[in-house]
């Protein structure tokens, strides 16, 4: 009955009136694509700004040297742009040399430049790119957005920026006198919302200024005291979050605590929940050591209590729990922040990243896999072959 | 691309085109979108032609971004029913011969698209581009165990239709 009913499909679809193939639109598309590749690249001008429509470029004008050029092609067609959007807010970006992805191989931005590591924003990434292909030298930051556009940022120095994954926004610091001064960008655009000034001291960590993160109204800064949080629509400062002076910040949220065990709400930094208890037990009267990471919209902490082992090449062995035994199937906890509802997946400190939404994000090889951070149901997609290893999104310095 | 590779390209593109286009429009059940989906999966196809070359090597490619761009479009919209019911209305619209023939054809379209994106995806593939259950499992990044179980499914939900199955195996 199968076999009859089989039949019946094929010829319902055999009897489909076929329309023509326009191959001649087929192709020009795919010159035009191919064309626009092609051109002269691999280092970054001064400004580039794409609209983009359909499979379409943009080049930008030339810095001082007269060579550079950030050229940069995508398959996003204008059609398509919501539903790229869409599709980026549940399934993360992700990047292989030059070639960015929001969610899917068929939403590629390809950037002519090596992305080195991406941060949320509601309407697309800013991603760390290098023009040297062994990504060792120094990056400079552009914006991409799910529409395609692409836009060079010339943030200063050796800055990482904050972004805020459920806003058009980013935020850097700049020295400003004995202290220092918060710029509030809208990625989108460029134009700059705020400029704040605040005080404090910062020698704890390499970078020109100190590390920021930015989330609804607060900007949060890890200077030596521990975290200030200052509000960047009144420059007014807030109660600060303790410790913990890489933020981690999402959803008007930020973790603290000694091993950025505690989630906070910005504002008034009421504790919100803890993860004290998976720390681990170290040797040797150590003390418990575990790392938490606040997912970009805030709803859920990851916490993972293994070490990874790695080898010369930084190829993981293996993991050990705390600085003690060796851990055969390791895992990570994921903890609501709501709820205190926590599942487990398998993995360790360098398994996973996040989405802007909220989901655990890892890969594979080509494998790309999504997990709900509730439920823990996985999806996975599989992106084209290619030299070198895709990057996530969603991980402060890079994955 | 050079000239032969062009001409490479339009002859692959040419010869797998209107397979792809009834696969699609099993999958989308919509014409216009079904185009529309494999003229944009073969612009990506000729982007890629100087690392495809293979017909086989292409085809798959071709289809995977196919299938890929129609699970992302219905993941964001729902199209399903309104999609169907114009199928079907185009189809008795462009023509006055009410023949047995073509209701029944007109039948087992909407029959096709009461099923879910899933179950549509896996008949098209398996028994329209005969590819083996594990193939189709590799292409929608499921199990075997899931084409299987969406492959009975959908047939049975067909089958649960008589009139298809008492009127023969031939109706257009």
């Amino acid at each position: 009955m199968s076999d009859q009913l089989i039949e019946q499909i094929r010829d319902h679809a055999a009897a489909e009136p076929v329309p023509d193939l326009d191959l001649a639109d087929v192709m020009r598309r795919g010159r035009r694509v191919r064309r626009r590749r092609s051109v002269a690249r691999r280092t970054i001008a001064t400004l580039a700004v794409g609209a983009v429509a359909g499979t379409t470029f943009v080049v930008a004008s030339n810095r001082n040297d007269g060579t550079s050029q950030l050229v940069v092609s995508t398959s996003i067609a204008a059609k398509d742009v919501a539903l790229v959007s869409t599709a980026y807010r549940t399934g993360g970006a992700f990047s292989r040399g030059d070639t960015l992805w929001f969610s899917d191989p068929s939403y590629a931005v390809d950037l002519g430049v090596t992305i080195q590591m991406m941060l949320y924003t509601s309407t697309g990434v800013v991603a760390g790119v290098t023009n040297n292909d062994s990504g060792d030298v120094k990056r400079d930051y552009v914006y991409v957005g799910t529409d395609g556009s692409v836009r060079e940022l010339n943030l200063p120095g050796n800055v990482v920026p904050g972004t805020d994954a459920q806003a058009d926004r980013f935020a850097y610091l700049t020295k400003k006198g004995s202290g220092f001064e918060i710029h509030v960008v809208e990625a989108s655009t460029g134009r700059e919302l705020a400029t704040r000034d605040f005080d404090a001291t910062y020698t704890w960590a390499g970078w020109d200024v100190p590390p920021i993160g930015l989330t609804g109204d607060y900007v949060v800064v890890g200077v030596d005291q521990g975290q200030q949080v200052i509000n960047w629509q009144t420059g007014e400062r807030v109660t600060d979050v303790p410790d913990a002076r890489l933020p981690s910040t999402g959803g008007g949220r930020a973790l603290g605590g000694d091993l950025g065990d505690v989630t906070y709400q910005l504002g008034d930094s009421r504790k919100l929940r803890s993860t004290t208890e998976l720390a681990a037990a170290g040797e040797d009267g150590a003390p418990p050591w575990a790392a938490n990471e606040l997912s970009p919209d805030g709803r859920f902490v990851e916490t993972v209590n293994t070490f990874v082992q790695v080898d010369e090449q930084g190829k993981v062995e293996g993991a050990t729990l705390g600085f003690g035994d060796a851990v055969s199937d390791p895992v990570v906890y994921v903890t609501n922040v709501d709820t205190g509802h926590r599942i487990t997946l398998p993995g360790h400190g360098r398994t996973y990243g996040w989405t802007p939404d909220g989901r655990l994000m890892r890969v594979d090889g080509t494998k790309v896999t999504t997990c709900d951070a509730s439920t823990g149901a996985c999806t996975t997609r599989t992106m084209p072959d290619g030299r070198g290893t895709i990057r996530m999104a969603g991980r402060y310095l890079g994955s | 691309m050079r000239q032969s590779s062009e001409a490479e390209f339009s002859e692959f593109a040419s010869s797998v085109w209107p397979q792809l286009y009834r696969t699609a429009v099993v999958i989308v059940g919509d014409r216009q979108l079904a185009e529309d989906l494999v003229q944009s999966a073969l612009v990506k196809a000729y982007i890629a032609w100087p690392r495809l070359r293979e017909p086989g090597k292409a085809r798959a490619y071709t289809r995977r971004v196919m299938v890929n761009v129609a699970h992302d479009w219905f993941r964001k919209r729902s199209w399903t029913h309104e999609s169907a019911s114009k199928l079907a209305s185009d189809e008795r619209a462009a023509s006055g011969d009410h023949s047995a023939a073509l209701v029944d054809r007109v039948t087992l379209a909407d029959l096709l698209h009461t099923l879910p994106l899933g179950q549509r995806s896996v008949i098209a593939l398996r028994f329209l581009d005969d590819l083996s259950v594990q193939e189709t499992a590799d292409l929608l990044n499921v199990t075997s165990g899931t084409v299987k179980s969406q492959t009975s499914a959908a047939l049975a939900a067909l089958r649960t239709h008589s009139s298809l199955l008492q009127e023969g195996t031939h109706h257009v």
